[in-house]
């Protein structure tokens, strides 16, 4: 029980004093030196005190948080050619893949700066912004997407994303944490919570579907069933961040009594910083979202490829460094946190968002998947759960989940769908 | 042993060498629980022995009452138990030593028939409902009337099965409680084959099987979590049942793809819907071998030498048959009046099928579930839904289908795929759900959400021809 962690997370904390940078044990370092970013620190994480985090100028601090990342951070030299490539149209290929590699390091700043704003709150509102902020920029990305008329992209992205943390991240922690250590255990009850709110959302995803099928109905009464059920999610998601947050506490507190952290700048600059983060991203998704229409039809990649493989990294590839980096280091209920955590939240959270938001702006977005795609979600969920079932892990079911994301990628690059 | 755990019965300790134990993880008994909090599994409930333990624990409710009446009375009598939570403490072996009155039979009969509070209040719908259908009062009434007259029957249905069965030895009085457990869903489902409405009965049927797989358990897990933080119930006998509940899903699923993706007449679909009745009746019947008569030496016994009846056995029966006729005279009404009824409302047939018409055999157990799962004693409580559920899939679906072919009537297990989806992903869900075998309010709710769901896409289910 002790090893419980937040479905939602504050995980992010932890995560990153884990993901430090810092001078290795034995290895002899010009003080000051930065190791690279993936360089797995074994040492304790809770003893940091060897972590260059003074605190010192705000300047400091937000170079560290933009540049300080390694390979990610420079994908950000990608920012001016994105911009460049929009404005003389250098093609629509040019377009999305600049604009592409331009986001994936926003979305870590993004993280950075939710996390700074949480710890100047008290527990409860900081993991509710966490909760909020975690998947912000697939959120931005869906609405960018929707508001374009992308009904096909928005509902990709999103399953995307899910597939993507239930297996290709679940599966990555899986993997490389078990090449590692032999067999590594994780707490049952909070994948089981997991697991069970995914397939309650798998229903949801499935309740409109077969109607537009089996039975003659207008879009009117698909779009009502599937706005009605994004409420019942909606309502099944803050009753998540009530149980979470309020009522079992207890449960999900860290026994390791990590030490608060304090946070390095202040509440006016981080929102400040999040804010602008935020608007910076949801420019970029904008030149993504449209140029993927001449994106697909140049380079031949089906719409549903872009939506449910491609657009999902942009949101996912920082985590997944993370999780998996974090489950090398033996902390496998933090990884699974991560992983389950934002597919849980996408599913409950950012789905039915959309379809409000739909509602509200006036565009017809609705829960009718295609069947292949619903049939493949309830197979992962179910496939997930029996490797869940067992609360050990070893390399060859992180494998497994890996393969399993190969195929369907595969599967989806076939699909053609028609007037869709 | 720590004073927090309390045998729930002693004769435990003959058959099985170690007391059971319930673990109670209720706030106030948190510093005791931290000494001696124990993770071996909880004591098997099956739902024959689910419905006696509730039996038992309603017949010491009632004997507290009337002790406490009768002391109150004459002022001499101590009460039996001191308080309602002595219930489920240790205390409850019906003590033969001390006086009891026996009841008469007409105070018997009144306890039974009208002593439910709210619930008996709805028997004053019955005289209503007779004038509705023979004064005309229009499909909506006719409906809604018999529908309120219909709940109370349940429970007394209920209480006279429970005399009668402790007239008789164990074996039989669980054959007795097994079969008219869910007469009520038997009544109404034959009521509604014979006038023709295959149709409701599947949606009846199935949507029995929904309403106590996930409204009834979830509503336990919510109520209870509310209550009591987290609660632990026994694995093994959940994914037993929901063993057998996936094996009735695939007897459900058996005929449906038949006719869809294959061009077979529809006298196939009926051949393989009535031999998968009759597979499904065979696993019953070995099911209640297994219960009643194999294994029946690991089931408690109870020490109830001198079980306390209220009524003779006669009664019991005359009572047993009465109700029974009257549950099949009010639902007669409630079938014929459905036509009219979904005309006059808009409400299609299949929400009449799935989600009204299980209430009426569901509400009080529905009720009986929910107080004993917010008393911490949520084995019980998940015995008794998860129970009936695989009860009406294993008995009441294949017997419907038998009585079909008796009659004539053409009712298969050709369900819309739909529903036969939901179905599935209840099972998953509820399976994903309880394979951690803690439980807590999030939990409850989820389910209960997935019902609500579930109901909405019924709602707007047009099937056409149907």
């Amino acid at each position: 029980m002790s090893d419980l962690r937040p479905i939602i997370t504050n995980s992010r904390q932890p995560a990153r004093r884990l993901v430090s940078v810092g001078p290795e044990d034995d290895a002899e370092r010009a003080p000051g030196e930065r190791m690279s970013f993936f360089h797995v620190n074994d040492t304790e994480p809770e003893t940091i005190g060897d972590v260059s985090y003074e605190p010192s100028s705000v300047a400091q601090v937000l170079r560290e948080t933009v540049l300080g990342k390694g390979p990610i951070s420079w994908c950000l030299a990608c920012a001016p050619f994105a911009l460049l490539s929009f404005y003389f149209r250098m093609g629509a290929t040019w377009v999305f893949w600049l604009n592409f590699i331009t986001m994936i390091p926003l979305a870590s700043i993004l993280g950075d700066f939710t996390e700074e704003l949480a710890l100047h709150t008290n527990d409860t509102i900081g993991g509710l912004i966490n909760a909020s902020f975690g998947n912000a920029v697939e959120v931005v990305v869906a609405i960018n997407a929707l508001l374009a008329g992308e009904i096909r992209v928005v509902q990709g992205s999103l399953l995307g994303s899910i597939f993507s943390n239930l297996l290709l991240v679940l599966g990555s922690c899986f993997f490389f944490g078990g090449l590692r250590h032999q067999e590594q255990s994780f707490n049952a009850t909070a994948a089981s919570a997991n697991m069970g709110l995914l397939a309650l959302s798998s229903i949801a995803l499935v309740l409109p579907t077969p109607f537009a099928e089996y039975y003659e109905l207008h879009d009117e009464q698909v779009l009502m069933v599937s706005r009605l059920a994004a409420v019942f999610l909606l309502c099944m998601y803050a009753q998540l961040l009530v149980f979470q947050l309020h009522t079992h506490t207890n449960m999900f507190q860290n026994e390791e009594g990590e030490d608060e952290q304090s946070a390095k700048i202040s509440m006016t600059v981080a929102v400040f910083g999040l804010l602008v983060t935020t608007l910076l991203v949801a420019l970029f998704s904008n030149f993504l979202v449209d140029s993927i229409d001449g994106f697909t039809e140049a380079s031949g990649i089906s719409r549903t490829f872009v939506g449910i493989v491609l657009i999902p990294i942009v949101g996912n590839a920082v985590e997944h460094i993370t999780a998996v980096t974090v489950a090398m280091k033996n902390k496998m209920d933090l990884a699974m946190g991560i992983a389950l955590g934002s597919s849980t939240q996408i599913s409950l959270l950012v789905v039915p968002l959309t379809v409000i938001v739909g509602w509200v702006a006036g565009v017809d977005m609705t829960l009718n998947f295609p069947h292949f795609e619903i049939a493949l979600y309830i197979l992962s969920i179910f496939t997930v759960s029996i490797v869940l079932s067992n609360p050990t892990c070893n390399w060859l079911e992180g494998s497994l989940l890996i393969t399993t994301y190969i195929m369907l990628a595969v599967g989806f690059w076939y699909e053609k769908i028609e007037n869709y | 042993m720590s004073s927090n755990w309390q045998p729930i019965d002693s004769s435990y300790q003959q058959n099985n060498g170690t007391p059971a134990r319930v673990v109670t993880m209720s706030e106030s008994s948190e510093k005791a629980d931290d000494a001696g909090v124990d993770s071996s599994p909880h004591e098997k409930m099956n739902f024959f022995q689910a419905v006696k333990k509730v039996q038992k624990l309603r017949r010491l409710e009632r004997q507290q009452t009337r002790h406490t009446k009768s002391a109150r009375k004459d002022g001499e009598h101590a009460p039996l138990i001191q308080d309602s939570r002595d219930l489920f403490r240790g205390t409850e072996k019906e003590d033969p030593s001390k006086p009891m009155e026996q009841p008469t039979t007409l105070e018997a009969l009144t306890e039974i028939v009208l002593g439910k509070g709210v619930i008996s209040w709805c028997l004053a719908c019955a005289p209503l409902a007779l004038v509705s259908v023979y004064f005309h009062w229009g499909a909506t009434w006719v409906f809604w009337l018999n529908f309120m007259t219909l709940i109370p029957f349940a429970s007394i249905l209920g209480d006279f099965t429970e005399e009668l069965a402790l007239h008789t030895n164990e074996t039989i009085g669980g054959l007795i409680n097994a079969s008219f457990g869910n007469a009520v869903e038997v009544v109404v489902a034959i009521n509604a084959l014979l006038a023709g409405e295959i149709r409701v009965v599947q949606g009846s049927l199935l949507g029995s099987i929904f309403s106590n797989l996930l409204l009834v358990l979830g509503c336990c897990f919510f109520f209870g979590g509310l209550k009591h933080k987290e609660q632990k119930f026994n694995a093994t006998s959940a994914t037993a049942n929901m063993g057998l509940l996936a094996l009735s899903s695939i007897a459900l699923a058996l005929p449906t793809p038949f006719a869809q993706y294959y061009n077979l007449h529809d006298s196939e679909v009926l051949l393989v819907s009535r031999l998968a009745a009759v597979f499904l009746l065979f696993m019953y019947a070995q099911l209640l071998v297994f219960q009643l008569h194999t294994h029946a030496d690991i089931f408690e016994n109870d020490g109830d030498d001198a079980p306390f009846t209220r009524i003779t056995m006669p009664v019991a029966l005359v009572g047993l048959l009465t109700t029974t006729l009257l549950v099949a005279f009010f639902s007669d009404f409630l079938v014929e009046s459905i036509d009219g009824f979904t005309e006059a409302s808009g409400i299609s047939r299949t929400f009449v099928g799935i989600i009204l018409l299980p209430i009426v055999g569901n509400a009080v157990e529905h009720v009986t579930a929910v107080t004993v799962a917010m008393k911490d004693k949520m084995d019980l409580a998940m015995g008794i839904a998860l129970g009936s559920s695989t009860q009406i899939s294993l008995l009441v679906v294949p017997l419907t289908v038998l009585v079909g072919w008796i009659v004539g009537v053409d009712m298969t297990l050709n369900f819309p795929h739909f529903e036969i989806i939901m179905y599935v992903l209840s099972i998953l869900t509820v399976s994903i759900v309880l394979a951690n075998p803690t439980c807590n309010w999030l939990e409850g709710s989820l389910l209960i959400t997935t019902y609500f769901m579930i109901a909405v896409g019924f709602w707007f289910e047009k099937i056409k021809n149907y």
